[in-house]
């Protein structure tokens, strides 16, 4: 990934102030997220669904 | 002042003032006087607030004095992380980005305090937004470790564990995303609680990953802990992620021993998944063989692997994180420290899909967790896997952050509680974690007081000091 490269995903993100080494840093975030990415399980149940903390209030209508 | 009063925890402090042996004003004086003392060396205080304090206690004194005593905090000082709002002063999250950030009001666990009659002292050191850290440029250098000389004291609530170590103040808050109440403890051998996700408001809390936010008491004591947590759980409709569920006196089962507990021993996450520093093994495993000693059913268990736990964890709080400070990083990427925005950053690019899927992950984690939660009371495992490095050895405090096993119990959200387990030859903390079943954080006292009382570690102190 060149530094042109890095400065396109960048813009993308509206990160239009970052210096040469703030997008260094970037391109460091970017291959840190591509090997976190990778780890991900693939084989989850399509039924699964993400965790929800949101909860009705007691009094609310719906609420149970 | 004599190390008995700048090392009275809140147990002791309030039995005295309570029984008018001690003056809340002349207790306050004589911290406000330690901490001028030992802060130039050790960095816990961002800001003091000396005339709040000492006002705040001569107005514990006149109520205590006429008959109104409002509880074990009242006349008691207490610090906050600079990430908690007090009105009128900074919350300036120890960044450039924040530093004329004046609070319009408390946060609710400020406000709890300050109703418990506990004296605010000042606000204190944190690793930049409680993420990018330890740091040397930004507007105030990082906390010092009291052990060791000039050791890592852990983060993110680093001013917190500094200034209960070194005898500045018996109470603080830290907050705890992916263990930065529990870092703090480890590192500086003290006692650090992270409640179950949404015991503890966190209304007027700089956030950082909401998912993962928790607000946590620190003290020295196990009983202080309780006694502290007492004071700041309880629903806050205003805190979209509390509980509405009530809060029992944690002291309740403090002095009940662990005869009959069921324990289960995590010890593939400190010696198998990943390995800890020899000493950090041998302190859990003694302690293990300490509990069965007291009558606990101690026996090993197995939760997912810990780098699981730790991926699901690093992608939703880098997601969130990235959400609330995009607009900075856009306008303004160079007041931050170079900590922090690399930490920042590393949101930037996750995709919808890896964070949908991060919190899939996590939904399956915490039911597997919970499974194994219905065979024991309470687990106990690892902390940190090191003692502090050095704090000046950037490369050796950024290669131990990661070594750790809290991280799981955030993705939970189950209470969990860091304590000192002993020391090394050279006389550096080591630790241990033991985690209940969710707002069951009086279990995981009970546990944690019978150890602190069989070991006695709590009572060390730094040399020195």
């Amino acid at each position: 990934m060149t530094r042109d490269d890095v400065r396109r995903i960048a813009r993308m993100h509206g990160l239009t102030k970052l210096s040469d080494h703030h997008l260094d840093q970037l391109a460091a975030s970017i291959r840190s997220n591509e090997q976190l990415a990778a780890r991900l399980p693939r084989d989850m149940d399509a039924a699964r669904e993400m965790a929800l903390t949101f909860k009705l209030k007691p009094g609310r209508e719906g609420a149970r | 002042m004599s190390d008995d009063l700048a090392y009275l925890g809140i147990a002791d402090a309030s039995e005295q003032i309570r029984s008018g042996k001690l003056s809340p004003v002349e207790l306050t004086s004589a911290l406000i006087a330690r901490a001028e003392k030992l802060d130039p060396r050790f960095h816990a205080y961002i800001r003091m607030t000396p005339d709040m304090a000492l006002a705040a206690a001569r107005r514990a004194e006149a109520e205590i004095a006429g008959g109104y005593w409002k509880g074990p905090m009242h006349g008691v000082p207490f610090a906050l992380k600079d990430i908690i709002d007090v009105m009128g002063v900074p919350t300036t999250c120890h960044s450039k980005i924040l530093i004329d950030n004046v609070a319009r009001s408390d946060a609710t666990v400020t406000a709890r305090l300050m109703a418990a009659g506990g004296v605010l002292m000042g606000k204190l050191a944190t690793h930049e937004f409680a993420i990018g850290g330890p740091s040397f440029d930004l507007p105030w250098p990082p906390a010092v470790n009291p052990w060791g000389g000039k050791h890592f004291p852990g983060g993110s609530s680093s001013g917190s564990g500094v200034a209960l170590a070194s005898g500045m103040v018996p109470a603080a808050l830290g907050t705890d995303t992916g263990g930065s109440v529990r870092n703090p403890a480890s590192m500086c051998a003290i006692v650090g609680m992270k409640p179950t996700y949404g015991r503890v408001s966190r209304r007027g809390v700089f956030p950082l990953a909401f998912s993962l936010d928790h607000v946590g008491p620190m003290t020295r004591t196990v009983r202080d802990n309780a006694l502290l947590l007492n004071v700041l759980a309880g629903h806050d409709p205003d805190d979209p992620g509390s509980a509405d569920v009530d809060a029992p006196d944690f002291t309740r089962d403090l002095g009940r021993g662990v005869k009959g507990l069921r324990i289960g021993l995590v010890r593939h996450f400190y010696d198998g998944d990943d390995v800890a520093h020899p000493d950090q093994i041998k302190a859990i495993d003694d302690a293990a063989e300490l509990l069965r000693g007291l009558g606990a059913d101690v026996r090993e268990v197995r939760l997912a692997p810990g780098p699981d736990y730790a991926l699901c964890c690093r992608i939703i709080l880098r997601s969130e994180a990235y959400a609330i400070h995009r607009a900075w990083m856009r306008e303004r990427p160079q007041d931050y420290g170079d900590f922090g925005r690399q930490r920042i950053l590393d949101g930037a690019t996750v995709t919808a899909a890896d964070y949908i899927d991060a919190l899939r992950l996590r939904a399956k984690l915490t039911a597997e967790t919970l499974a194994v939660f219905e065979t024991i009371d309470v687990a106990l495992t690892s902390s940190s896997l090191d003692p502090p490095p050095p704090l000046d050895d950037v490369e050796a405090c950024q290669r131990v952050y990661p070594r750790q096993t809290r991280q799981p119990f955030n993705v939970t959200g189950q209470p969990a509680l860091a304590m000192p387990a002993g020391f090394t030859a050279d006389g550096l903390p080591l630790s241990l974690q033991l985690i209940g079943r969710p707002f069951a954080e009086a279990t995981v006292y009970r546990v944690a007081a019978a150890y602190e009382g069989a070991t006695g570690f709590t009572n060390r102190r730094p040399p020195g000091l």
